[in-house]
């Protein structure tokens, strides 16, 4: 299973990079999988692209946004210094950059390039853009990408010890942008693609509605706003000042607001939509079996429990590790969640690549843990920790927030350690915001269920999640030596750092502290007249190569 | 009446006050809040944002505070929407929920009312047992299973209707039902009953031995009386409906107000909780002065007191 998916999804990456066509799962060639699209061939064909963004963005502001709708609309319609198409990182509003000897200085030459006013775009509109995100006074929920970055004193800034002035960023004159880190930050540059490091104007942002207002929101991207109608759709339209206009064929994306999950997968059917991710559960196999404009994509994210690290029950490694092997995660993703997930033998989804080239994932194997469950090891385990047939083992809690698949899951579990190991697990659920309020103050009592989507293509966002001063690390874990390793991984460079990741990664599934149970992926439905779209790794749409055939 | 009306609107204010501080601790005795989230906030940032959203004054300075805002007409900022203000949200959802809602209050009306009376005076005819067959499911058979079967079987599978959306005139006709069908089959048979109540009284029959016709007791002295307990659902029912149904508007994907109802629950959306509870009690209470009203001019034994 994991290998037929690994391959089809490695295909699906190839072909989407290729940008041209993105292949149908049948992988005939004979559905527009050719690279070259004939001119003549789509002049008459109205370039309007329909989508389905479900709710109503909460933002989209580039330095306030924190959501993946917002994200999709704003990497459509901004650009930072580089972009990340197809999985490579091409120059956007940078035309070049230089690195100091040490890593810690870039310069980027920025290109000619105009903001949807007309007005030039200079450094100064970064600098500014910058130091808003990472001002606590501005509240961006993604303020730590900046200290991520490494970015000079913006951990301080952050917590209040420094002026936002200090952050290290600064233009040098109107087309030279200057950034100095703390620290070598190998994936530095992939930030500056990311949202919150996208450029705004002073002038248009003292506005809080600036973004959902047409007139106010000036962008630099492909796409500008054209109209916004709360809780219906808003539409973007081409960008005639966008410095690669000419290029992009694409006149107007509408998107749409429809929550319901069967509407919108009834929309998409009825050709009123070209792109739709909401698709009802019930529907996937069937799609997933014999419809190819139904797409499993890669997404860099891992669904998992949290184990309670202050229980004293579960303070015992043992127990842990027979908890985690007792669990068939193959039949978890083909009976239960059934989307194409991945079970996860690990942390670290796949996509994630090494300073060699190596995937991640597949250098970090699999810790002895299988993809189906390892039952007599499971046993002996918890024999070891005193729990011979689960005999004296107290009844255990898992905590999840209120919803079907999540209780699907949950119940598929409780089954399985029962079967398995002879132990009783008592199912709990909690309304989102009432059961993000007991896990993040840490007072759920054995497991909580948990998912962490990563922000970049880099280890460091999936792993520093565990560290022990991490507000993300709920089950308070808290190893020394995974601490150390962590922080070594932040002043050494190169392979040096990911072997870092890596021993951090080992010490992890050593320790157990989380229960891994699958790796995410995307499901999207794009109709076959749409070339050159592009939903990436870190689920953001791409539509500035996008090509509307008949 | 001035001195009347005066004095309900008085009591109305009092009855929105009183709501209006029950929902304010209520909604801040549960826990979470409106930054309560899975990726947890740095803490200043949260800091920030309780000081922008005055969420770190004392909680009766902020009940002051809102009163005081909405006082003036200002029901605040979202929190969970940037740069939305309440009073938006309402102006831009109610107008769509309240069109669909009028269209299916009317046919509520024009079809419960003259098909309960046809019922009533038919009674134990097979009309009569039809209508009641018909009526009785239409109770019994949850909006919710009316829109996605309405959804499913004329707009995905016939296609005769668009899957969603109000921007041909088919989109309403989904929605209009999904709305109006508990509402038609309950005024139906209440209409019917308290025909048939009315029918027995005394002052009908007399009506009748004097000679009048049937068209004009019916029409004239019966219809006015059955219909009290029919104006009295149907004050409230308006209120309901006008302000939106998160179900019927997520199933028909129509961009009314119905789903700030649950969205602003789900995330502790504090001003847009009291906002959307306001506005429906306001609408409430005064559907309820307009039914007190209504009494009065439907049945002259009915007085008003000052």
């Amino acid at each position: 299973m994991k290998k037929k998916l690994v391959s089809f999804i490695m295909l699906l990456t190839a072909m989407s990079m290729t940008l041209a066509g993105c292949g149908s799962k049948k992988q005939e060639p004979s559905t527009n999988q050719e690279g070259q699209i004939k001119p003549g061939n789509t002049s008459s064909v109205e370039q309007v692209l329909r989508m389905n963004l479900g709710a109503d963005p909460k933002t989209l502001d580039p330095q306030l946004n924190s959501a993946t709708d917002g994200s999709h609309i704003i990497n459509n319609t901004f650009e930072g210094l580089m972009r990340e198409v197809g999985g490579e990182l091409i120059p956007g509003m940078a035309e070049s950059y230089e690195v100091s000897e040490d890593g810690l200085v870039y310069t980027f030459k920025l290109r000619d390039a105009k903001w949807s006013d007309g007005e030039a775009i200079k450094a100064g509109d970064f600098e500014f853009a910058w130091k808003r995100g990472a001002n606590p006074a501005t509240a961006s929920e993604y303020i730590d990408i900046f200290t991520s970055a490494n970015i000079l004193n913006a951990a301080k800034i952050a917590k209040g010890e420094v002026d936002v002035s200090e952050l290290g960023v600064k233009a040098l004159d109107e087309k030279t942008l200057q950034v100095t880190l703390e620290q070598p930050a190998p994936f530095f540059l992939n930030l500056t693609a990311f949202p919150t490091f996208m450029p705004v104007r002073e002038e248009v942002v003292g506005d809080e509605a600036w973004a959902k207002t047409p007139e106010k929101a000036l962008s630099n991207g492909p796409f500008k706003l054209s109209e916004y109608k709360m809780g219906d759709k808003l539409v973007l339209v081409k960008n005639e000042n966008y410095w690669n206009a000419e290029n992009v064929k694409l006149e107007k994306v509408i998107c749409e607001m429809i929550t319901d999950f069967s509407t919108a997968h009834t929309k998409y059917t009825a050709g009123e939509l070209d792109i739709n991710e909401f698709i009802p559960v019930g529907e996937i196999p069937r799609l997933m079996a014999e419809d190819d404009e139904f797409y499993v994509l890669p997404k860099i994210g891992t669904y998992y429990y949290a184990i309670n690290m202050n229980n004293e029950l579960m303070q015992d490694v043992n127990v842990r590790k027979a908890l985690a092997l007792a669990i068939d995660r193959t039949q978890i993703v083909e009976q239960v969640s059934k989307g194409g997930q991945i079970p996860s033998t690990g942390f670290m989804p796949e996509g994630i690549q090494d300073a060699q080239g190596n995937d991640f994932n597949e250098k970090a194997g699999d810790f002895g843990m299988s993809e189906t469950a390892d039952v007599e090891k499971a046993k002996a385990l918890l024999a070891e920790a005193g729990y011979p047939g689960g005999e004296g083992f107290p009844e255990i809690e898992i905590l999840y927030n209120t919803n079907d698949g999540h209780k699907a899951i949950a119940e598929a579990i409780q089954e399985m350690w029962k079967q398995n190991l002879g132990i009783n697990v008592k199912l709990t659920n909690q309304e989102w915001a009432v059961f993000q309020d007991t896990t993040n103050n840490n007072a759920f009592s054995h497991l909580a269920r948990r998912g962490w989507i990563g922000d970049y293509l880099d280890p460091q966002t999936m792993l520093d999640i565990f560290e022990s001063n991490n507000g993300q690390n709920i089950g308070r874990y808290n190893n020394p030596e995974y601490d150390k390793e962590m922080q070594l991984s932040r002043t050494s460079t190169g392979q040096e750092r990911m072997e870092h990741f890596y021993k951090a990664h080992e010490i992890l599934m050593e320790d157990m502290p989380i229960i891994p149970i699958y790796y995410y992926v995307a499901n999207v439905m794009v109709n076959d007249r749409v070339q050159g779209w592009e939903l990436n790794a870190v689920g953001k749409f791409w539509f500035g190569d996008v090509e509307i055939v008949e | 009446m001035f001195k009347y009306t005066l004095k309900r609107i008085c009591s109305m204010l009092i009855t929105l006050f009183i709501i209006a501080t029950i929902t304010f601790f209520l909604m801040h005795s549960i826990p979470g809040g409106p930054f309560t989230r899975e990726r947890v906030l740095p803490p200043e940032v949260e800091k920030a944002l309780n000081e922008k959203y005055n969420l770190n004054a004392p909680l009766w300075k902020q009940y002051i505070d809102y009163l005081g805002d909405v006082a003036q007409g200002d029901l605040g900022p979202s929190f969970q929407k940037t740069g939305v203000r309440v009073n938006d949200m309402i102006g831009q959802g109610f107008p769509v929920s309240a069109k669909v809602g009028l269209l299916a209050v009317f046919f509520v009306l024009i079809i419960g009312i003259p098909i309960g009376i046809i019922s009533a005076l038919k009674q134990n005819t097979a009309i009569d047992y039809v209508v009641m067959i018909i009526a009785t499911i239409g109770v019994t058979i949850p909006s919710f299973v009316i829109g996605a079967f309405i959804m499913y079987v004329f707009g995905e599978k016939l296609g005769v209707i668009p899957a969603g959306g109000l921007e041909s005139w088919k989109g309403y006709i989904g929605p209009i039902i999904a709305l109006a069908g508990f509402s038609v089959a309950f005024v139906t048979r209440l209409m019917r009953s308290s025909m048939l109540e009315v029918l027995r009284q005394d002052y009908i029959r007399t009506a009748r031995a004097n000679g009048l016709s049937k068209v004009s007791v019916i029409g004239k002295h019966a219809l006015k009386n059955a219909l009290i307990p029919v104006v009295t659902y149907v004050g409230p029912m308006v209120a309901s409906i006008l302000t939106g149904s998160f179900v019927v508007e997520k199933i028909f994907a129509i961009p009314g107000m119905g789903k700030y109802f649950v969205e602003s629950v789900s995330n502790r959306d504090y001003t847009v909780i009291m906002g959307m509870t306001l506005f429906y009690a306001a609408i409430y209470v005064v559907m309820v002065f307009i039914v007190d009203i209504s009494y009065a001019l439907i049945d002259p034994r009915i007085k008003l007191q000052d």
